[in-house]
């Protein structure tokens, strides 16, 4: 885990309210992520968490508050890969180097065999996302993002839907990116596996604000009612007592 | 009153595509291999449809027209009466109409499918705009298109309205095409031409604005493509009425 006394906040959230019609998503949100970190984000469904992530990546704009982000390239790998279905696996990855950057062809086919080297799927590359299993879809769309060779990974959702074996090699890359390219990582879930596998920090979400936060340490070992209702499955009432 | 206020809220999100697609058209920033795409999809999807919805009123109207002129001694005006009803209204709104079911639906289901599959959100996550990417080269393959559709969809109609008078009331080919000349005018081809071009710029921007729009389920994707060919219909006969009371 980086030593985050160190360093100044990659993203920072102050204060940030955003309410879908009269339903209060965000409700004086306030974090920090510091630069090289895993922060997992869980919470009950419908608590926000996604919300996060997509203001992060500039898809919703809050009401109010402060959110900083002190990075240039971000990418993001979506809950069900949102790969491009009428593309192959290397028109999906070339897309955004070639529409957003001045990268050469050449530059850009190098950046498409190296990111999907990273998650090991090189032999997919000319097939179409229809062709490839949910996980393979998954590790595409984190190839796809790391293509841009972005300073924050927002991950959504990463291991609904895979079987065990495929999710744990999905947690791994994520620990590989941060220790062999310093990415800094945001995973939204409520997958406890997914949390003690590979968080550095842990950020529970309820009714729109911030109601534990704590290190992976922290998280295993705190019997206050979030941590404990995530960690032992229970509900919130039978942790308080 | 909430359907008012939808109604008006889908217009000005229409509106503002349009004004967004042009702005993008108008810097240049076209992706000519994705436009040539859509107008081979919008074109060979089409055209078959069109000629055969068409060859069939050509030969309806010739029927109904042969009949009624010959009672007249009028058979020679035939030509003329058919390509005059064909060019200035119907070979335009009914290749529209057909590209607005055939083409608009696919556009708004292609759309709709991507924004439930949040492809929409990838996009835009990796700095890619969709307006730009998406609506700009359909905008431009429907508006140039359905001009094309509509000057086969005319030809089309008026041999068959040629061809049935020959056959029904003896009407030669010559008298015929020289009745088609001495009623329309090049100014009656322009006209019919913008009217094409103003209707596949409508069926684009209706049939995307709807695929935005979608939330989330197959269903909303249903209702997406049985919107936009309603919204496209309506339109298109709004449209047409204005630009032929502009014009003549």
């Amino acid at each position: 885990m980086p030593d985050i006394e160190q360093q100044n906040p990659i993203i920072s959230f102050k204060n940030v309210t955003l309410s879908f019609g009269n339903k209060q998503v965000l409700d004086g949100l306030t974090f920090d992520i510091y630069p090289k970190e895993i922060v997992t984000i869980a919470g009950p469904s419908g608590s926000g968490k996604s919300t996060i992530l997509k203001i992060i990546s500039g898809l919703l704009k809050p009401d109010s508050g402060e959110v900083t982000i002190n990075a240039e390239r971000f990418g993001m790998a979506f809950q069900y890969g949102a790969l491009f279905n009428s593309m192959t696996v290397k028109e999906n990855l070339s897309l955004p180097l070639e529409e957003t950057t001045d990268l050469s062809h050449k530059e850009i086919k190098k950046r498409v065999q190296e990111s999907l080297k990273i998650v090991e799927l090189e032999h997919t590359i000319d097939m179409y996302p229809s062709e490839l299993s949910g996980g393979m879809q998954k590790r595409i769309s984190i190839a796809r993002a790391l293509a841009l060779h972005p300073e924050i990974l927002l991950y959504d959702e990463p291991s609904t839907g895979l079987d065990p074996p495929t999710a744990a090699r999905l947690e791994e890359d994520m620990l590989k990116f941060r220790d062999k390219i310093g990415l800094t990582s945001i995973v939204v879930t409520h997958d406890v596996e997914t949390i003690m596998h590979v968080s550095d920090r842990v950020l529970i979400l309820d009714n729109g604000h911030i109601v534990w936060q704590g290190t992976n340490e922290e998280f295993r070992k705190d019997e206050s009612s979030y941590p404990c209702s995530f960690r032992e499955r229970k509900d919130i009432k039978e942790c308080n007592k | 009153m909430s359907a008012f206020k939808d109604i008006t809220m889908y217009v000005g999100r229409s509106g503002l595509n349009l004004l967004e697609t042009l702005k993008y058209i108008f810097r240049g920033k076209i992706n000519i291999g994705d436009t040539a795409l859509q107008i081979v999809k919008t074109g060979i999807g089409s055209l078959f449809i069109v000629v055969i919805t068409q060859g069939f009123i050509g030969l309806a109207m010739s029927t109904q027209l042969a009949r009624e002129f010959e009672k007249l001694g009028a058979e020679h005006f035939i030509g003329g009466f058919i390509a005059l009803a064909t060019v200035r209204e119907l070979a335009p709104v009914i290749s529209a109409i057909v590209v607005s079911g055939r083409v608009g639906a696919a556009i708004s289901a292609e759309i709709g499918s991507m924004k439930v599959s949040e492809q929409i959100d990838a996009l835009s996550v990796f700095g890619i705009n969709p307006i730009r990417y998406l609506l700009v080269p359909r905008l431009l393959a429907a508006s140039m298109v359905t001009p094309l559709l509509t000057i086969v969809a005319a030809f089309v109609s008026i041999l068959a309205g040629m061809l049935l008078s020959k056959i029904s009331v003896d009407v030669s080919y010559s008298v015929y095409l020289s009745s088609v000349r001495q009623f329309v005018m090049v100014r009656d081809v322009f006209i019919m031409m913008f009217k094409a071009v103003i209707f596949g710029g409508a069926i684009a921007i209706i049939a995307t604005t709807t695929g935005l729009e979608v939330k989330d389920g197959a269903e909303a994707v249903g209702n997406a493509t049985t919107k936009t060919v309603v919204w496209s219909i309506m339109t298109i006969f709004a449209l047409n009425y204005i630009i032929t009371s502009m014009f003549f």
